[in-house]
């Protein structure tokens, strides 16, 4: 027959019990054989336990934190490129958004040969207007340039006259 | 850089009052020298554990090795707020177990037998600081019938008693990593301690 406090023995030895159980405990041991044994070989078994090393082969950890280092340097060289992009999004964004309208706006005419041609027909076209508004310009400078030409001799000359007839006066 | 040096400094010289939580903030940051200290403080029961288990010391090195780099490879997703003791503990419990699922066929007691050329058995790891010469032979006579009552328990019965030993958890803390009832822990170890005190019987007429 297995002793009640079989498993109570067991907190006991390992510390788990109140003042008030460990006072129960000690008062049974007093008088059971068979717990007092059991105590006797988990302190036995205890004390093995206790004996062994347990440390793990110096290679092993020093593998690992090699390991972990590899890791790190990965991080740090291809994570440090996304995190620098993420916390300067708003840079990111709009130096995105430019690229983006740029690639639009230039991508397609160099792309497309007839839109090309397209470009260079509208080009002399509007060379042709701008030449025609020259000749337009040239014209109504000559029309203007008459003008000047009225007002600076006719004005002298009639302003000499006057001068002359002036002096005829006198 | 020299802020990790700074802050790996601090842990070597207060590296007892920092806790598990913050070493793990630390090596989530990149500081590679706070995953060492914490290695090295799971590093005796984990390997303890591992090869009183599996009594096989190739195996428990490679196990070892499978179990920490679980939680190096896995360190970004790992949330430092859980319990590290527990957390850990339950993937080496893990582990040891899927490797007797997986091995059901290979007799596990015969391990550190069968390889005694590669790896020094488990008896050789033991503490070689005796304390008087006239002990060392009822000490050793002792050690090896432990180990010898040890084998003739089944792997859960071992376990209870590794996990209470090595990793100084409570028999609550050890029935929510098995996942079962306190009760059932303390019935696991409670049968372990009668089959071991059968074995050692008879101790005192042998020496
Ligand atoms: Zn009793």
């Amino acid at each position: 027959m297995t002793c009640k406090y079989s498993e109570k023995i067991l907190l006991y030895f390992y510390g788990e019990m109140d003042n008030a159980q460990c006072k129960e405990i000690k008062e049974h041991l007093e008088s059971c054989a068979e717990c007092k044994k059991n105590l006797e070989v988990l302190r036995d078994v205890s004390g093995h336990l206790d004996s062994f090393k347990g440390n793990a082969p110096a290679h092993l950890i020093e593998g690992l934190i090699r390991e972990a280092r590899k890791r790190e340097i990965w991080k740090f060289n291809v994570g440090n490129i996304f995190e620098n992009i993420f916390s300067h999004w708003k840079v990111s964004a709009s130096t995105l958004v430019f690229a983006c309208l740029m690639f639009a706006v230039f991508f397609p005419f160099g792309a497309d040969k007839d839109r090309l041609k397209w470009i260079s027909n509208i080009d002399s076209d509007l060379d042709g207007l701008e030449y025609s508004m020259y000749e337009e310009y040239d014209f109504s400078l000559g029309e203007y340039g008459e003008s000047v030409e009225d007002f600076e001799y006719e004005n002298i000359d009639d302003e000499i006259e006057s001068i002359n007839k002036n002096r005829r006066i006198l | 850089m020299t802020r990790t040096l700074r802050k790996s400094n601090k842990f070597n010289a207060i590296s007892v009052g920092v806790t598990d939580a913050e070493l793990i903030k630390a090596y989530k940051k990149g500081d590679t020298q706070a995953l060492e200290i914490i290695m090295k403080k799971y590093e005796k029961p984990i390997y303890a554990y591992l090869l009183k288990m599996v009594r096989n010391a190739d195996y428990a090195n490679d196990l070892f090795q499978e179990i920490f780099l679980k939680f190096i490879k896995n360190i970004q997703s790992y949330n430092e707020e859980k319990k590290f003791a527990n957390w850990i503990y339950t993937v080496a419990h893990n582990a040891v177990m899927d490797g007797f699922r997986k091995n059901k066929n290979r007799c596990f007691e015969s391990l550190d037998r069968s390889n005694g050329e590669d790896s020094a058995p488990i008896s050789e790891t033991m503490d070689s600081k005796e304390p008087l010469p006239e002990n060392i032979l009822i000490k050793n006579e002792i050690n090896k019938k432990i180990e010898t009552a040890f084998e003739i328990l089944s792997n859960e019965q071992r376990e209870v008693f590794i996990m209470r030993h090595y990793w100084g958890l409570s028999f609550k803390e050890i029935a929510e990593i098995l996942k079962v009832p306190i009760g059932t822990a303390l019935a696991r170890m409670s049968r372990a301690l009668g089959r071991l005190k059968v074995e050692m019987g008879h101790i005192g007429e042998a020496v």
